[in-house]
């Protein structure tokens, strides 16, 4: 069930690779000096090992383009990276272990002078078990009674001193090369009002790990995008999914405050626990915002480990939450309504023909989680977004 | 992204500029060279600009990184060496062809029929070979008026041929007849070509198995959507990578019909003068009366079929252009299906390969369905709005075949001039093999 998950640094001596008895292939991030350039798995026998040699195979099969592209700006002298003032939030729910395995690995790879803060902000806790965390690790903290991850992010933006807020979630570690890109992403782009970051897996133990990173995970490429306006594009900006995820994911204060913060209807718990991120990215483009995604802004995130923990997450995050965010797209976005009907046409069409595919048994996710996804996509649709704005107006009442 | 799109050719081994805002278009179409020869391309919405340097630096990178590698395989010390830069590699590619024959040894042959104004331009491009061609050959193909003549007599560099039947091909053979180089470059009246064009098709001619080479046609101008359009799901453009289509490929493809248009454009095509001797001339069927489409893929074919070897070069540049309105794009779809189906039964009634039937009986159709169908929920726009010209014409094509097949492929006249010392290889053998 497992996969061997390694780290390869293609301009070092190539490694030699032991899989176990338990392991069913092997998944590898490729770099090059440093900078994560590739990466891909591939199913194996148990036990087999990987010679040096069959390592070096694999890289010229797969990866020559991105070793090429790597080598190509390796041979440019870079431009001095210019940092913005960047306080890092973390927003946080009864999850102190990962917590402090969180901000460790910040501790470690974000170099101190980098950052102006980091902050912490607790929401909604039921004990003290996170403010201790935090203050065992120096770092500032903050409390957020009302409920909803973007209620949480709501008081980062309002609590931070910098200029730019980049988010974190609790249960990521950062690459060491994190800081370094998103300060190239800034230097390049120092126009952005939106830096979003790349994710690999942390682990790969168990079946939904494996499963949901041969779906893609939330990888998203490796080269740096520039997102603006496209107008006369068919489907985008609503395919938001493209632009990067909320694990990793940095704004311009003022950009965000000036567009009336985070929607607290979305990501909003269990209600409706997704939709959040996908929503800031959206209104950013509408804006006529520049949002980049750098890929070397790396974290790694664990994920969920249980077949059944995965299936929710694709009916109420994927698959509800995302259906509620396209509803209120249409009914706030007059002149985006027949994108967002493209995209559900295709959607739709798209998720019904992988659950044809996954009934015969031909599907890299299995039917049960393709029917979650649509089961939560047609109950998006079934007036979840007016819901859960109601909802959020009642916490905004009980919480202010 | 709707165009209109600039066109911006960036040279990577200069400091890379900012890309501005343009009010007048709604995005740029930006090619990367180095080393002379263009090595990528990306199409950037307005939307994002302006952009950084070190941004276009790193969609430059992502652009050019496949054409790059390729030129890594090939060099000396692979690809994993840390140590030079990788377009140092392109440059090593360049320097170690062994170059055959010069630009000074080639005829340059145009073949046109009314289009002066664009001719003029044509040949003002053609003036700055460098180094410069043997000859430059206009073939003012059945003209409705002197404007050609006249303009090409006020060129002490161009000489004016006549060839009063109209066709494509027949013009291209009179071209042949009457040149004298021992390579024969053609290109087209609403092409411009770079200085180093020639001499990059010249510098193709690197085996001798080589008799055709072909080279790299960018769009000229991306002004209106139908110009994009094409340029999108038809266009010349073939990619940054150089190619060679050998009796390996033709092997591999017989079964279901080398595609043959795959080499290249013949906007942009040399050839040596054996090839002439070697398989005759151009069919003389094909391409009469219409915008001019697939006697160059007929005659690759033959090549081909004879067991030589084409060689895709995007080193040599040309560029290309296209039909701006969507009248113009409908009726060179026609005409491009129209050719493509007759010389299918052209090539099969030279070769007999029954793979050329099979793609004209189930692929070309199967095709055209997957596209019916598709096109229903657009309602038949974007580009599925040319579906029912190209269905006419891959239709009047078979026509058009079965009433001509009897006409003459070929003038009476000898084609070639008397061959050159030029050695064909004695190890190619003929592929030729009924399928």
């Amino acid at each position: 069930m497992p996969y061997l998950l390694v780290d390869i640094d293609a301009a070092n001596p190539l490694p030699t690779l032991h899989g176990s008895k338990a392991h069913t292939g092997w998944a590898a991030l490729i770099r090059w000096q440093g900078r994560p350039i590739d990466f891909w798995m591939e199913p194996l026998p148990p036990g087999t090992t990987l010679t040096p040699h069959d390592v070096a195979e694999r890289l010229d099969t797969r990866s020559r383009t991105a070793l090429t592209e790597a080598q190509l700006h390796q041979a440019t002298p870079e431009q001095d990276a210019a940092c913005p003032a960047v306080s890092i939030a973390i927003c946080t729910h009864n999850r102190p272990e990962r917590l402090a395995r969180s901000l460790n690995s910040i501790q470690q790879h974000v170099p101190a002078s980098g950052p102006v803060e980091v902050l912490v902000v607790d929401n909604a806790p039921p004990d003290d078990g996170t403010r201790t965390v935090v203050e065992a690790a120096g770092v500032r903290y903050v409390q957020e009674a009302r409920p909803g991850l973007n209620a949480a992010r709501n008081r980062a933006f309002a609590e931070a001193k910098g200029d730019w807020v980049a988010f974190l979630d609790d249960d990521v570690i950062v690459d060491a090369g994190w800081w370094g890109g998103l300060c190239r992403a800034y230097t390049a782009n120092s126009d952005a009002d939106a830096i979003t970051g790349q994710v690999m897996p942390y682990a790969l133990e168990t079946e939904a790990q494996v499963i949901f990173a041969q779906r893609g995970g939330f990888r998203r490429g490796f080269t740096s995008v520039r997102y603006g306006a496209d107008p006369d594009a068919e489907i985008y900006p609503c395919n938001t999914g493209i632009f990067g995820t909320g694990a990793n994911m940095a704004f311009r204060r003022k950009a965000v405050q000036a567009m009336g913060g985070c929607d607290e209807a979305l990501d909003a718990g269990a209600a409706l626990p997704g939709g959040g991120d996908l929503d800031l990215f959206y209104r950013i483009i509408q804006h006529g915002g520049i949002l980049v995604y750098e890929p070397t802004m790396l974290i790694f995130h664990e994920h969920r480990r249980t077949l059944h923990a995965l299936r929710d997450q694709y009916e109420h995050s994927w698959g509800r939450s995302l259906m509620a965010f396209l509803a209120k797209i249409y009914q706030t976005d007059p002149a985006a309504r027949p994108k967002v009907r493209r995209l559900m046409q295709w959607w739709f069409a798209n998720t019904t023909r992988h659950l044809l595919r996954a009934a015969r048994g031909r599907s890299d996710r299995p039917f049960s989680f393709v029917a979650a996804e649509l089961r939560g996509a047609l109950r998006g649709l079934c007036g979840a977004y007016p819901r859960a704005v109601r909802r959020a107006q009642r916490l905004k009442q009980a919480y202010p | 992204m709707m165009p209109p799109f600039a066109i911006h050719h960036i040279d990577l081994q200069r400091p890379l500029p900012a890309l501005g805002t343009d009010a007048t278009t709604n995005g740029v179409y930006v090619v990367f060279w180095a080393h002379g020869i263009p090595l990528g391309h990306c199409l950037i919405p307005s939307g994002v600009l302006p952009m950084s340097p070190t941004m276009l630096r790193t969609y430059a990178y992502e652009a050019i990184a496949p054409a790059v590698a390729h030129y890594q395989a090939d060099a000396p010390e692979g690809i994993h060496s840390t140590d030079a830069s990788p377009l140092d590699a392109v440059q090593q590619a360049l320097a170690a062809r062994t170059l055959h024959y010069t630009a000074a040894e080639a005829s340059v042959v145009v073949c046109t029929r009314d289009r002066p104004e664009s001719l003029a331009r044509c040949l003002d491009t053609l003036a700055m070979l460098s180094p410069a061609p043997a000859e430059i050959i206009v073939v003012d193909n059945a003209p409705q008026t002197d404007a050609t003549r006249l303009l090409v007599e006020a060129r002490p560099d161009v000489r004016y041929v006549h060839e009063p039947r109209p066709g494509l091909d027949i013009a291209r053979n009179t071209g042949v007849r009457a040149s004298r180089g021992r390579i024969i470059a053609f290109t087209d009246d609403d092409v411009q070509v770079d200085p180093q064009w020639l001499y990059h098709l010249c510098a193709g001619f690197d085996t001798p198995d080589v008799m055709a080479v072909t080279g790299l046609v960018l769009p000229a101008a991306l002004d209106t959507e139908p110009q994009h359009r094409f340029e999108t799901h038809w266009g010349f453009h073939r990619g940054y990578l150089p190619r060679r289509f050998d009796a390996a490929y033709t092997q591999a493809h017989l079964p279901y019909g080398v595609p043959a248009w795959e080499i290249g454009a013949g906007a942009s095509m040399a050839f040596r003068r054996d090839a002439f001797a070697q398989v005759g001339g151009f069919d003389e069927r094909l391409d009469v009366g219409a915008a001019g489409c697939s006697g160059d893929s007929e005659f690759w074919y033959r090549l081909l079929a004879h067991g030589w070897t084409c060689h895709y070069t995007p080193t040599a540049v040309a560029h290309h252009t296209h039909r701006a309105t969507a009248r113009g794009l409908q009726s060179q779809l026609h005409a491009y299906m129209r050719g493509h189906t007759a010389a299918l039964l052209v090539q099969y009634e030279r070769h007999g390969h029954r793979g050329l039937l099979r793609r004209l009986l189930v692929s070309l159709p199967l095709y055209y369905v997957r596209r019916l169908v598709r096109g229903m929920p657009a309602g038949y726009r974007g580009r599925y709005r040319t579906l029912f010209a190209e269905i006419r014409g891959a239709l009047s094509g078979v026509l058009f075949y079965l009433r001509n097949r009897n006409a003459p492929s070929e003038t009476a006249s000898d084609i070639a001039m008397e061959s050159t010392s030029h050695k064909s290889p004695a190890a190619i053998e003929s592929p030729v093999q009924t399928a």
